[in-house]
């Protein structure tokens, strides 16, 4: 194994609608210091936290139990908090125009792409 | 029903011939019918060790639950579980 990535300090929100995959996010989050905000499996449930929550990036699964995420990144947007899509087969196209240039990971997807995306991405904590 | 709208309420008994007691310790599939239900469908589980047997009560609102998540019945239906 290579240098283990450190994440430490950084707040992620994760929002993910499979009890699985979102165990395993926060597990290998946590597991490279990362305080997780959540994980929250609706869109309901992930706005309040995107517009209140004192965040350096959010992980945010396309397609939420049927609903689209495009207002949780929106809200993300006017913040200025960077974020990574987690994409299932097909979501790719349903990405707007908006958010289309944004980094995405697809599922399944391997730990060390998604904690080398976050660590390039996310907002180092001052 | 709920104030919030329609419920699906399913209750899963198991009837033995053996007098059935709480185990000691809850094992993965248990927690995990519980924590799905709970992060997956925002419902609520209960178990209960019966003497005569199991019951499990689900429950969980069908608004913003469109589509039923096949694992939970799937799980109902599991004795190993």
């Amino acid at each position: 194994m290579g240098r283990e990535v450190d994440l430490s300090g950084l707040r992620v929100l994760v929002v993910e609608d499979s009890l699985l995959v979102a165990e395993v996010i926060a597990e290998t989050l946590e597991s490279h210091g990362c305080d997780v905000v959540g994980p929250v499996s609706r869109l309901q449930r992930a706005l309040p936290l995107a517009r209140d929550e004192p965040l350096h990036g959010a992980l945010l699964d396309v397609n939420l139990a049927g609903e689209f995420c495009f207002p949780i990144a929106a809200a993300l947007e006017a913040r200025g908090v960077p974020f990574i899509f987690l994409t299932g087969y097909g979501d790719i196209e349903a990405l707007p125009p908006e958010f289309q240039t944004k980094p995405l990971v697809g599922k399944p997807f391997v730990s060390s792409e998604l904690v080398g995306l976050i660590s390039q991405r996310f907002r180092r904590p001052a | 029903m709920s104030a919030e709208g329609e419920r699906l309420n399913l209750t899963w008994l198991e009837r033995v011939q053996l007098p059935v007691s709480s185990p000691d310790h809850q094992g993965f599939g248990t927690s995990f019918i519980a924590r799905s239900v709970e992060y997956e469908l925002e419902g609520s589980v209960e178990l209960a060790y019966e003497p005569e047997g199991l019951r499990c009560a689900i429950s969980f609102p069908l608004n913003r639950n469109v589509e039923v998540n096949p694992a939970i019945i799937a799980a109902g239906n599991d004795h190993g579980s």
